[in-house]
């Protein structure tokens, strides 16, 4: 069998794309697809595969079932075609309609060996709570693992109402990251890929050797948390 | 079973060194070219290193680095005269820690007089202390013990001294209850409560069934040559001591 991890919410910036850096760091050789309206994950290269899609869920799902279904043939040739652990990473406004329909292609995945594990990232905001157990249950059907990341980055979310959420799914939290406000665009520009590639020469001869130092620091602590907070996931992808 | 081991059984190859370069696991298949899933193509195959281990040793790299950096800005800073340490007391460059040896370093240079030690007088961080040194078991005995005692002061400040009484009938201005000015008498074998005498003068309580206390402020001395201390015996036959058998009020 083929494992593909499914990340998804679709509620915007809780940090999918930031959970797929942190899979793609802990598993090196796992190749991604990106479905979104617009790539983000522009530090993975060729590793990366992008397929674009509405941005606009209502849109989406306006046109139908079999609209639907070939809105995002591409992708499902693409997953369907995956002989490595593959992740998947699915942009805002999209998971439910794309979980759609691959549960309707549920037997047919089944019969090319794949099998789908899903993970839902979600913040305290009631927006992305909401989408959790929807995305949950909407992919049941056909996943073998569940899995789910609470991003502490608004708050921490109460234990007992996040237990009623993810019923059944294995949970793990990011805790909530400060850096120096010139490490944020670093990240932002490079992604997790680029700070085992640093140069704490060059840091330091740009910022200082005390800001170099700092601002390598958090990037390193933000990369090794996020890699924490996806290990669960990653050991079912590569087992 | 570590991700290295897991990651060598998916691709067949190591794992790339510091996870700079991304490895495949085989060549793209014509699948892949023609729009599956990339292939991803990375440089020469380096020395196997787990990227969660290699991702641990980084941040802990890092960590030392800016420890390093601070310690080596604070010796340059513990060398400056106190008065040039004060303007680096909140420096970028140091760490909570270091921050706090220079604060100690300028602290302790400057005199400690009885106001400032006062002003040092932090409840809360005494509380803290008190909290590590013996617990909350502790801590709610201190706090009962304080409640006792502010409890027993309160009640031991409003509880009349003795009962009195007097011989003859004296007009006085009683303050009512309910606030209002009454002149009124004190009338003979009538029992009052006196308070603690304050500055030569003692208050007398009266009660008054339903309504509460009527108050009036008398002289300490007029208040010992004119009344007897009211007594209820055992058996409770009432009777008076004289004044020049009981001392003062």
């Amino acid at each position: 069998m083929t494992k593909v991890l499914l990340i998804t919410q679709d509620k915007g910036g809780v940090g999918k794309s930031l959970a797929t850096r942190g899979l793609a760091e802990v598993v090196p050789g796992a190749p991604v697809i990106e479905v979104d309206a617009s790539p983000r994950l522009l530090e993975l290269g060729k590793r990366a595969k992008f397929f674009k899609t509405r941005a606009d869920r209502e849109d989406i799902e306006s046109t139908g079932g079999a609209a639907s279904r070939s809105e995002f043939d591409q992708v499902i040739d693409a997953i369907a075609s995956a002989t490595l652990p593959t992740v998947v990473d699915i942009g805002a406004n999209t998971g439910v309609a794309l979980l759609t329909v691959i549960g309707d292609l549920a037997e047919d995945f089944a019969a090319a060996g794949i099998e789908f594990g899903i993970l839902v990232v979600t913040t305290a905001e009631p927006g992305a709570l909401a989408e959790v157990p929807r995305l949950l249950a909407t992919a049941a059907p056909f996943t073998a693992k569940q899995f789910v990341i609470e991003n502490r980055t608004h708050g921490e979310i109460d234990a007992k109402k996040l237990a009623s959420l993810t019923a059944g799914a294995t949970v793990t939290c990011l805790l909530e990251q400060h850096m120096d406000k010139k490490a944020g665009p670093i990240l932002q520009a490079g992604g997790l890929a680029s700070i085992a590639k640093l140069d704490p020469e060059a840091l330091r001869a740009k910022f200082g050797t005390a800001t170099g130092s700092r601002i390598r620091r958090d990037l390193t602590r933000v990369r090794l948390e996020v890699m924490k907070a996806v290990r669960l996931p990653a050991e079912w992808l590569i087992s | 079973m570590t991700f290295l081991k897991l990651f060598q059984q998916i691709s067949g190859r190591p794992v790339a060194k510091k996870g700079r370069t991304v490895t495949t696991a085989r060549p793209a298949t014509k699948k892949e070219t023609a729009g599956g899933i990339p292939a991803a193509t990375g440089s020469k195959p380096a020395s196997p290193v787990d990227p969660f281990l290699q991702a641990q040793r980084d941040a802990a790299n890092a960590e030392n680095e800016v420890t390093e950096v601070s310690r080596g800005h604070l010796a340059t800073l513990l060398a400056l005269p106190p008065r040039t340490r004060l303007s680096h007391l909140a420096d970028l460059e140091l760490t909570p820690a270091d921050k706090s040896v220079l604060e100690n370093s300028v602290r302790s240079l400057l005199p400690r007089s009885t106001a400032a030690k006062l002003l040092g007088f932090n409840l809360a961080g005494t509380s803290r202390r008190l909290l590590q040194r013996c617990g909350y078991k502790c801590m709610a005995s201190i706090v009962m013990l304080t409640v006792c005692i502010l409890a027993a002061g309160t009640a031991w400040y409003n509880t009349g001294e003795r009962v009195i009484v007097s011989n003859e009938t004296w007009w006085v201005d009683w303050t009512l209850p309910d606030g209002s000015n009454l002149h009124g008498g004190w009338k003979a074998g009538f029992p009052a409560i006196a308070m603690r005498p304050r500055n030569g003068r003692v208050v007398l309580r009266y009660w008054l069934a339903g309504q509460g206390y009527a108050t009036t402020e008398v002289d300490q001395e007029w208040l010992i040559k004119h009344s007897f201390d009211y007594v209820v015996a055992p058996t409770g036959a009432i009777g008076a001591v004289k004044p020049a058998k009981r001392g003062s009020l």
